[in-house]
């Protein structure tokens, strides 16, 4: 080899070789870290990629998933060109059409079901990426329609009832300055990187970790300085036990609770009734690891919990959310660092330090005259206490089906994943219901085979886009490479969609620049060129660090003016099914437990996969190649189940067909499958009403099911 | 300068990102049979109640006597005199094996298509410019390094964590 050969085989950047190195972000798993990415040009395309040095997430390094940028964005399923239906809904005929003529068709056809059934019946539904959200939702509004809808009804948004009930706002444990953790149902070292880094800094620094899951997860077995494990469900019970030690012990902050708490007495009296033995029966937890637990916790200060998201996927998981936060405020844990700090935002759930026209750029086109947005009536919680008015999608299936209380005719989806919703099938069946679908995404899904105008997105290296980053950072990249196919950015097809249905929204139809330069018109930036061209993320000039203590001062957002231990949302609503104490019951469902023994968890983390989104990326989907449940090895012996044998799990709807993986990552009696998978979808087989009254979340991770051993056909 | 590869295990959780950056580095494409270069492992041990797992990233050990280079009949793997590490040209390999029989590892591969042997290189034309090999680079809990080998010696002295060394066959 010379020594050019050398240099381009090693992919080396440098004049010689003429490989470049180009800034972008990973839009991969979203929108918490976009890790900052070094991507490698050679002739315009992207032969390799790396994190970007200096980067405020990720600082050079980056996850399984974002390594493996490059195979997602030349993924061979990438949608190429819009396209319009050719063949039945869901049969997958398409022809080519140009986008001017896609335009035309989505205006006439919308703009028809408008006219005839009223804007309410058009949905705007999102699910990845997410970085385009406000400009959707500012679509809908502005076409009239109330029904915007995420998939955060069924990932992020529970999490965020939980801690504005309580703290009037939303909130995150500060894990950089906390001198001991409790990590409750979250993996994250495996779920996200950058918060797993900090939980092992805080470690390294001589802090301890508690570990409390289900799951035996690669924290609780490597990091954990004492290691919890519950049965599914049953985590409530166990804060309600730690709470009535601290009350009965005297151990929480008086002070505290009597100046900032609401629903004292209430909550003080109903936990009195969770003993150390009552909760070890009930969670299976030794009484004195439970104890061990709480002397750790109260024993440091500053100290935290750090809640995962999937404690809000059960029946009763708000409750049990809360219940876990309760703990929080009880110890006075609550706006000082190295505890729970209230949460800011800026743009897309991320901050930069200053309040941005966010919320007032979508808000201010709220359709006031227009009919119940979907699922408002059925969760009354989730209306009332959500500020930005999404729809909650888990009822949309039902809503389609019964076209009650009014019909759904059209549906605009922007990267939709059926695979999210229970029961998946008859979310397709919904949208073949419909009238008319657009269907945008960068990938040729499931749901665009249901769609009638099929738009191509484009990934993150293929725009530019603003993003913010650790209350202090703004970054504004520009395209690292030219659209790999015909598609356009997400703001760039809503910006289209805008004039084609000529929308009274000059704002909204003047794209993405001036769009987002208007609602970030507070940072006090000036030239966005130079914020542009900035190798690195900047500080805004308006951008203020918060001092802790400044929400205890000015105080709480919710109804009563203070943390909500009862929660008086709830107490206004009185709806019997609905405790406004965060109590403390059975997650699981009415199956028989002797036809359905094991309880299955769907949807925690695998390194290599998020939702759906890197099962058809070969890198990714080489490091576990087949869908796989993980069983634990007493069960599996007792059924006659080796590693890599064929097994079906089954629940009272459906049943899918898998490999069995043999690990104790998953307890006796539990088993755990990862989400999202075409040939095994996990969630088709959960119930479509196995869902929190509460939140409307879906409860993937606790369903009765039975696990049957295939025999291979020789 | 010499060089060692290391990994800490106590910071290693099997995340595969390292495989994945050596498939982006070295454009591996398992759809045509290719093998990674970089494999990380779960180990799990012990009884049901207590198990104990073992979390590894392994790819080639850059041996010093190296086996593989002494059991190949056409000399396709050699040492890289600056950097020490196992580097080869396959341009004469005519897939018999025997590298990856000797190797007490087992990283030479093979392409199911083309036979030939190819392995970790440890990225040796980064290292030679100053840059960190591709696993290396990207590891999210750095629990993978190059060092030099007076590095790893002052190392082994001083830190008394369990690391898995490159210079296994020392
Ligand atoms: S997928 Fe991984 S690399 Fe990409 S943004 Fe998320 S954490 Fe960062
Ligand atoms: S990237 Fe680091 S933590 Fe992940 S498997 Fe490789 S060495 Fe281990
Ligand atoms: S690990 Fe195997 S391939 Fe690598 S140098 Fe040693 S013998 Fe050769
Ligand atoms: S040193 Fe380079 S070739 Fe070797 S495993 Fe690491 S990335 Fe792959």
């Amino acid at each position: 080899m010379t020594e050019l050969e050398r240099l381009q085989k090693a992919k080396i950047p440098c004049p010689e070789t003429g490989i470049e190195i180009r800034h972008t972000v990973c839009d991969i798993c979203t929108p918490g870290p976009q890790c900052g990415i070094d991507a490698f040009i050679k002739d315009g395309k992207v032969i390799k990629v790396e994190g970007t040095d200096g980067f405020p997430t990720n600082d050079g390094v980056l996850c399984t998933k974002g390594a493996a940028s490059r195979q997602y964005i030349y993924r061979e399923d990438r949608l190429k060109t819009p396209m319009k239906r050719a063949g039945a809904r869901g049969e997958g005929r398409f022809e080519p059409i140009s986008w001017e003529d896609a335009m035309a068709v989505c205006a006439e056809e919308l703009n028809k079901v408008k006219a005839n059934h009223g804007p309410e019946a058009v949905t705007f539904l999102c699910g990845y990426s997410k970085w385009f959200r406000p400009w959707l939702q500012r679509l809908a509004y502005s076409f009239g329609s109330p029904n915007y809808i995420t998939e955060s009804s069924t990932c992020h948004t529970a999490e965020v009832m939980s801690y504005t009930s309580l703290f009037g706002t939303y909130s995150m444990p500060d894990l950089r300055n906390a001198k001991m953790i409790m990590s409750w149902g979250s993996n994250g070292v495996i779920n996200s990187y950058p918060m797993g880094r900090a939980v092992l800094a805080m470690k390294a620094q001589g802090g301890k970790l508690v570990v409390i899951d289900p799951r035996r997860t690669h924290l609780a077995v490597k990091y954990a300085d004492l290691y919890l494990q519950p049965k599914i469900g049953s985590d409530a019970a166990i804060a309600h036990a730690m709470a009535k030690i601290m009350i009965e012990e005297e151990r929480y902050d008086k002070a505290f609770v009597d100046k900032y708490c609401y629903g004292f007495e209430k909550y003080a009296n109903y936990v009195s009734h969770f003993s150390l033995s009552r909760a070890e029966e009930i969670s299976g937890v030794p009484a004195g690891d439970i104890r061990k637990a709480l002397d750790m916790f109260l024993e440091t200060d500053p100290s935290t919990v750090l809640p995962g998201n999937g404690l809000t996927h059960r029946i009763n998981g708000y409750n049990i959310h809360r219940a876990i936060l309760s703990l929080m405020a009880l110890s006075g844990r609550y706006d000082r660092p190295g505890t729970m700090m209230p949460a800011r935002k800026t743009l897309c759930e991320s901050d930069a330090g200053f309040d941005s026209l966010e919320h007032d750029f979508y808000m201010s086109r709220w359709p006031q005259n227009a009919r119940p947005r979907v699922g408002s009536e059925r969760f009354p919680l989730w209306t009332k206490l959500l500020h930005d008015r999404q729809g909650q999608g888990m009822d949309l299936i039902r809503h389609m089906e019964e076209g009650t209380p009014y019909p759904l005719k059209a549906m605009v989806c922007f990267g939709v994943n059926d695979r999210m919703y229970l029961e998946s099938p008859r979310f397709l069946a919904g949208l073949d219901r419909m009238d008319f679908v657009v269907a945008t995404d960068i990938f040729h899904t499931d749901v665009i085979n249901h769609a009638d105008i099929v738009l191509p997105a484009s990934t993150s290296f293929e725009r530019s886009e603003v993003k913010c980053y650790m209350g202090q950072f703004l970054y504004y990249t520009r395209p690292a490479i030219s659209p790999v196919h015909d598609n356009k950015d997400d703001v760039e097809i809503i910006t289209l969609l805008a004039n084609a249905l000529d929308l009274d929204d000059d704002l909204l139809r003047s794209g993405y620049d001036k769009t987002v330069q208007h609602m970030l018109s507070t940072s006090g930036i000036e030239d966005w060129e130079a914020v542009k061209n900035s190798p690195l993320p900047v500080r805004a000039p308006n951008a203020k660090r918060y001092i802790p203590g400044t929400q205890l001062r000015e105080g709480f957002k919710t109804p009563t003016g203070k943390i909500e231990l009862s929660c008086s949302v709830l107490e206004e609503i009185g709806r019997p099914d609905l405790d406004p104490l965060p109590i403390h019951k059975s997650s699981d469902d009415d199956a028989d437990p002797a036809k359905y023994p094991f309880v299955l968890m769907s949807g925690a983390r695998i390194p290599n996969a998020v939702h759906s989104r890197t099962h058809n990326v070969p890198w990714l989907r080489s490091l576990r190649p087949n869908p796989s449940v993980d069983i634990n090895p007493a069960d599996a012996e007792r059924l006659g189940i080796k590693q890599g044998d064929t097994v079906r799990i089954v629940s009272t709807v459906s049943s899918i067909t898998v490999k069995a993986n043999i690990s104790s990552i998953s307890n006796v009696g539990d088993v755990n499958m990862f989400h999202g998978y075409k040939e095994a979808n996990i969630n088709s087989i959960i119930p479509v009403d196995h869902l929190d009254p509460y939140t409307g979340f879906p409860g993937y991770k606790q369903l009765r099911c039975r696990i049957e051993k295939v025999e291979d056909r020789p | 300068m010499k060089y060692v590869f290391v990994l800490d295990e106590s910071k290693c959780v099997a995340c595969s990102a390292c495989a994945v950056a050596c498939m982006d580095q070295n454009d591996i494409d398992p759809l045509a049979g290719d093998i990674p270069f970089r494999a990380a492992f779960v180990d799990e041990q012990g009884p049901v109640e207590d198990p104990k797992f073992t979390f590894l990233s392994i790819a080639c050990m850059h041996c010093e006597n190296a086996p593989c280079m002494i059991a190949c009949p056409t000399g396709c793997l050699k040492k890289d005199p600056e950097t020490g590490f196992t580097v080869f040209d396959n341009t004469n390999c005519i897939g018999c094996h025997s590298c990856a029989m000797a190797c007490p590892f087992a990283q030479p591969c093979f392409n199911d298509n083309s036979g030939k042997m190819t392995k970790c290189d440890g990225c040796v034309e980064r290292v030679k410019r100053g840059m960190q090999p591709a696993c290396v680079k990207v590891c999210p809990f750095g629990a993978l390094s190059l060092v030099s080998e007076s590095e790893y010696q002052e190392l082994m002295r001083t830190d008394a964590r369990k690391k898995i060394s490159y210079k296994i066959l020392d």
